[in-house]
């Protein structure tokens, strides 16, 4: 179990989470899913995932809060975070750039597989 | 809106007022103010002018905050009467002669103010005309005629002002009207946004959910199962399709797309789509080439990901309609007395489109019979979005096509420079 990458998932939408835990946990990611910011904060802090994709728009703590508030911190700094959208690119890419998003994915434009094979990417990166 | 337009009405009105003011004063000055009535000294006449004027300036001061734009006016044109009044009953050079004084302040009633005001200016006139013939027995016929024909004048000024307004109140209604109408297109607008990022969250999710399906991560399907599942995502993808376009048309309209222009080698991005196309049109059998500028480079100032976008939408519809044959892509100079262009056309030898829709191609959610017939995808939207996308970088687009032997489809962009140099 505990070899195999952690991904955690945030997004207010349970089909989102449903459908992306479905295909991450069989292309061999664990995955734990949180609908709002809150719990995803305190998710991580209890266990550190080493990849998490964060919607932008939740009530509350938006997506850009959350990736502020990760990226302030020494312990969270590092993990790779994919913003994950329905607001096209030209809106929030270079917001997310500036925090330090490893990437910008329009829900509409990426089919799972893709997104599963940009995950499986970036969590290569520091290894090799 | 209705307070500026009243405003609008009586500024004139209060210049007038004040040029009427001017005419009653020089007038004043003009015949030296020397009284007819023998017991009265030309200085107490002057000081008793003076001092009438004075108490009205007064009066001004203190009420002019209180009252109305109307109401100011309306008090104007009474002191008017009231001194124009004055001076016929004291000053001897200003005979019946000049009763046509009373027309000013009377026909600015008339023409801005409500009937009643106007009557009662023109009794308050009368009551000084009657006091005039009183006292100064000289008055002649030729006085009189004058003021009956101040009587004809605010008469006909009434039917003016009641005609003036009918076309004033028009006006205010078809500017309402235009308006509501800018309101309800705003609202839609706001509308259509709004839903399409509503509807594009669980369709994501659909389509996304039919890939795994129809991929066999959820289990192998029989064939039937598996060409269901083949149709629900390929119908998932073109609602996806659909709604980002709807999405893209929207902002666009709104103006909330944001451009992003950068100098950039239009060659390069040319070569870059049509390569993308290789595949899709080997898969069906036709040809497609690209006919290169004789320059190495086309510097445009744009938007690079919004021009890949014109024309992976030229290439994807060439593809769709083109049975055999194949398509030609040109990239190429133009020379307009204004200004050097970059035209860029994709030819293919598809079905073509009949003349009576040909001008229509780029307007929104229209597609020709034959096309219709051939292909029920495409929303229609496609080719809107791309003559926007060209139109807001500075360009144009349009369509050359002969029906059943292939359609033309080009967009030009103004070139900032061309690099010479052979490849």
């Amino acid at each position: 179990m505990s070899d195999k990458p952690n991904v955690l998932i945030v997004d207010d939408e349970e089909g989102v989470l449903a459908m992306y835990k479905i295909k991450l946990e069989m292309e061999g990611f664990s995955v734990f899913t949180a609908l709002d910011g809150q719990t995803a904060l305190e998710m991580i802090s209890k266990n550190k995932p080493d990849v998490i994709l964060l919607d932008i728009i939740m009530p509350k703590l938006n997506g850009f809060d959350i990736l502020k508030i990760l990226k302030s911190d020494k312990e969270t700094a590092n993990i790779p975070v994919f913003l994950l959208t329905n607001l096209p690119q030209e809106s929030g890419g270079e917001k997310g750039k500036e925090l330090g998003a490893a990437g910008y994915l329009v829900k509409a434009d990426y089919e799972p597989a893709v997104l599963a094979g940009m995950i499986k990417e970036v969590i290569k990166r520091p290894a090799s | 809106m209705f307070q500026i337009k009243s405003l609008k009405r009586v500024q004139p009105a209060l210049a007038l007022e004040i040029l009427s003011w001017l005419i009653i004063l020089s007038a004043i000055i003009f015949v030296r103010a020397t009284p007819y009535r023998e017991n009265l000294d030309p200085v107490d006449f002057n000081l008793l002018v003076g001092g009438v004027l004075g108490f009205l300036a007064l009066l001004y001061y203190l009420l002019w905050r209180k009252l109305s734009q109307t109401k100011r006016l309306y008090l104007l044109n009474i002191a008017q009467v009231v001194v124009i009044g004055l001076l016929f009953l004291f000053v001897k050079e200003m005979g019946p002669y000049f009763f046509s004084l009373f027309l000013i302040p009377i026909v600015t009633t008339a023409l801005t103010l409500e009937a009643l005001p106007s009557i009662l200016l023109v009794a308050l006139a009368c009551f000084f005309v009657a006091l005039e013939t009183v006292l100064a027995p000289q008055i002649n016929i030729f006085g009189l005629f004058q003021f009956g024909l101040i009587i004809l004048v605010t008469i006909f000024c009434r039917f003016l002002a009641l005609a003036l307004k009918e076309e004033r109140q028009k006006t205010i209604q078809a500017e309402l009207r235009a308006k509501e109408l800018e309101e309800t297109e705003r609202v839609s607008r706001e509308f259509i946004t709004l839903t399409s990022h509503q509807l594009l969250t669980p369709l994501s999710i659909i389509r996304s959910f039919a890939s795994l399906f129809k991929s066999g991560d959820l289990g192998r399907l029989n064939e039937r199962q598996q060409e269901a599942m083949n149709q629900i995502h390929a119908n998932s993808v073109r609602m996806v399709h659909l709604v980002e376009e709807l999405l893209t048309v929207s902002r666009l309209e709104e103006g909330k797309l944001p451009f992003y222009p950068k100098q950039e080698d239009l060659v390069a991005l040319v070569e870059n789509v049509v390569a993308s196309f290789k595949q899709k049109t080997e898969e069906k059998g036709l040809y497609l080439r690209f006919k290169k500028p004789a320059v190495k480079k086309i510097v445009v100032n744009i938007d690079p990901g919004k021009i890949e976008n014109v024309l992976f939408n030229f290439l994807d519809n060439a593809v769709k309609y083109t049975q055999k044959g194949g398509i030609v892509v040109e990239l190429k100079i133009e020379e307009t007395p204004k200004r050097q262009e970059a035209v860029c056309s994709v030819t293919d030898t598809g079905v073509g489109i009949p003349p009576e829709y040909l001008d229509r191609c780029f307007q929104p959610f229209l597609r020709g019979p034959n096309i219709l017939e051939l292909d029920k995808k495409g929303v229609g939207l496609g080719l809107f979005v791309a003559r926007l996308f060209v139109e807001k970088q500075g360009g144009r687009v349009g369509v050359e096509s002969k029906l059943n032997q292939g359609s033309t489809f080009y967009f030009s962009l103004p070139i900032l420079h061309i690099d010479k140099e052979e490849k």
